[in-house]
């Protein structure tokens, strides 16, 4: 064990005699000394781990007695579950409190739940019939209700999954734009889901909503949903360009534009995760794209170290920006 | 000789600045930290990736000379000590990878040397030079993975007594015996605070590797009660340190054995595989959801509810969720987003942005 309580001390003197700033002191000799712990992220590990294992043995289930089980029997259990899941998550609302962490997964089950559901439905049925990834555009839709009905961050990842595999999927088989053309590929499609997920952080924009109370805070945090999916989903998809030939010198184009926006964007808001994302990728790129253009692989390993060497001094040199800026 | 590494005080002002956000300010402004940097989670996991990416490149620079692993091994040690040196770096990843790279090569090299084909001998050896990097950066993570790489050192040994069927036995015990030793010893006070997080990461590791040594023997003991007995008693064993201390490496522990215990049941139960996945995973949602519940009121100074501690696994888990499986039969489309930020900021009002 080790105590940190005597720096602390000398802390609550050197820091500003503000209420905040002697409140997170006096938390923080709270916790040192051991007056109290919170065991709420191992709740949270221990909740996703179980909520994992339930949906992979309910969707083994599922798999194994397609034919045992009737559909109607089947479709029923699971959308009663889903139900009730759901109005697990309507009673807190209705009493007109937060949801508690159990609540928060087991809305999440439902979702999942409901998933399963529908995906079944679709296999079993064919309600699409040629279209059937039409189904995913549909759970996208109810998850994203879900989402903003309850406000939960857990469900709208799931909404933007969903949304993220119906284009994918959609725009491959070539029912909403052209087919098979190259300059389509994954990483286009990637692209253009990155821009409907930073067009869904608009919705919550920091300014028309106020950033203060429980909206600000609901806002703030699918806002950050949005633009964390957004920049994951647009670096990943320049990734693939550059993998493409076709695309490539586009994707290197993209990729080095995409960087410095949001690199400016990490530095003007002081988030250092996307100064780090857009480093990050933007160094894993530009090793690729020479690995790929340049034949001898001695040279290539020279220039990728000199890169690598320069991409750390610029990180570098970025936090320490970040960490001057810092009121 | 004097290595460059935080004095004790710099190391615990640098270990205030990264567990309470909200101080770095004052930490700075009254010099705990001394000269040296440090960075958050998020920017040590690039900095480490950064780091193996060059060393790959280093390799690949050097593979026409000779002896390349020894000559690429050194300069890479050099060059962290270099940077932790003149530019006062410390866990920032970058140093770190290139320590771990740089120490491993060596060994490595010399294996090559040696020519042995002595599996227990070799893992041993890189299993030194990981200790070296993480004794030499006070890198909790690499002395866990080196005292690991040790018991498969144990796992392995030659020897004809029983056909070497014993040598898992002796490396779970190994691990038993090191878990408990952490245990006692994590009850001391450390003016280090990389010191008690060695202890700790033994403490989390060692039950886990001792539940695996225990259920890869293969005699029939493990397919009986042994492993369940070993995993419920360190899930005790655990749980009671980690309460009556109020500390969270032994609760981690404490959930990996009970993890471990779920899956000694799921191998004793005798049905069919979804079942035994549906009624484990309901326990432990059960289990989970009544613990968050009577927890919600503290007691005993334990709460289920989040106080102001830095927790960047809110968004980590939000990306996980996404990555589980919408429905079957349904194909799958891009990978959602690993949507996790530094630690130490303001999303969500509990969740970490990365935000200085």
């Amino acid at each position: 064990m080790h105590d940190l309580s005597p720096e602390l001390v000398a802390l609550r003197a050197a820091a500003p005699q503000t209420a905040v700033a002697q409140a997170a002191v006096a938390q923080a000799e709270r916790l040192e000394r051991r007056e109290v712990l919170s065991i709420h992220r191992e709740l949270l590990v221990a909740m996703y781990a179980a909520v994992a294992v339930l949906v992979a043995g309910i969707g083994l289930l599922l798999k194994q007695h397609l034919r045992d089980i009737g559909p109607g029997t089947l479709l029923t259990c699971l959308l009663v579950a889903s139900l009730a899941c759901h109005a697990v998550a309507w009673r807190a609302r209705h009493l007109g409190r937060e949801r508690s962490l159990g609540e928060d997964y087991v809305l999440l089950l439902g979702a999942l739940l409901f998933s399963a559901a529908v995906g079944y439905a679709e296999l079993r049925f064919r309600l699409f019939g040629a279209g059937w990834s039409r189904h995913l555009l549909l759970l996208a839709i109810w998850h994203l209700a879900v989402a903003y009905v309850f406000r939960s961050r857990l469900v709208l990842a799931v909404a933007l999954t969903a949304l993220a595999a119906w284009l994918g999927v959609e725009l491959r088989l070539g029912s909403a734009i052209e087919p098979r053309h190259s300059w389509f590929g994954l990483g286009p499609r990637a692209l253009l889901c990155a821009l409907f997920y930073y067009a869904g952080s608009f919705f919550h924009h920091v300014g028309s909503t106020g950033i203060g109370g429980p909206d600000g805070a609901f806002h703030n945090g699918f806002r950050e949903v949005y633009r964390q999916f957004a920049a994951h989903f647009a670096f990943w998809g320049t990734l693939a360009m550059i993998g493409d030939e076709a695309t490539r010198w586009l994707g290197a184009a993209v990729l080095v534009v995409l960087a410095v926006v949001v690199g400016r964007m990490g530095l003007a808001e002081r988030r250092e995760s996307y100064v780090l994302y857009a480093v990050g990728y933007g160094t894993i790129g530009l090793v690729w794209l020479e690995s790929v253009l340049l034949r001898d692989r001695t040279l290539t390993s020279l220039i990728g170290l000199v890169t690598v060497i320069g991409a750390v001094a610029l990180l570098m040199k970025l936090r320490s920006r970040l960490k001057a800026s810092a009121p | 000789m004097n290595v460059a590494r935080p004095t004790v005080s710099e190391e615990r002002g640098l270990a205030i600045a990264d567990r309470y956000p909200a101080l770095r300010e004052a930490v700075d402004r009254l010099g705990l930290a001394g000269r040296w940097k440090a960075a958050t989670w998020l920017a040590r996991c690039v900095g480490f990736v950064l780091g193996l990416v060059g060393a790959g490149m280093l390799a690949g620079v050097l593979r026409l000379f000779p002896a390349p692993l020894f000559i690429g091994g050194l300069l890479l040690l050099v060059a962290a000590e270099w940077l932790i040196a003149r530019r006062h770096v410390v866990r920032s990843g970058f140093e770190e990878a290139m320590y771990l790279c740089g120490a491993t090569a060596v060994a490595v090299q010399l294996l090559i040397w040696i020519d042995t084909d002595n599996a227990s001998l070799a893992v041993a050896l890189v299993a030194m030079a990981v200790l070296l990097a993480g004794w030499r950066l006070l890198n909790p993570l690499f002395t866990t993975l080196a005292t690991a790489d040790l018991t498969l050192s144990i796992g392995l040994f030659r020897t004809t007594l029983f056909d070497g069927r014993l040598n898992t036995l002796a490396a779970a015990l190994a691990c038993a015996l090191l878990a408990a030793g952490a245990l006692v010893a994590g009850g001391r006070s450390w003016q280090r605070p990389s010191h008690d997080r060695m202890l700790d990461g033994l403490v989390i590791a060692m039950p886990w590797l001792a539940y695996g040594w225990v259920i890869a023997y293969p005699g029939n003991i493990a397919q009986k009660w042994l492993p369940l007995a070993l995993s419920l008693a360190f899930v005790v064993a655990t749980t009671a340190v980690g309460a009556s201390r109020r500390a969270h490496p032994p609760l981690v522990s404490a959930l990996g054995s009970a993890a471990c215990a779920l899956h000694a049941v799921y191998m004793l139960l005798g049905w069919p595989v979804h079942w035994r996945l549906i009624v484990i995973g309901a326990l432990a949602l059960a289990a989970a959801v009544l613990l968050e519940r009577l927890l919600r009121d503290r007691r005993n100074g334990i709460t289920s509810r989040p106080i102001d501690e830095p927790a960047g696994l809110d968004l980590a888990h939000l990306a996980a969720a996404a990555h589980l499986p919408s429905a079957p039969g349904v194909p799958s489309g891009p990978a959602p987003a690993p949507a996790v930020q530094g630690q130490g900021g303001d999303f969500g009002g509990g969740g970490a942005s990365g935000r200085f």
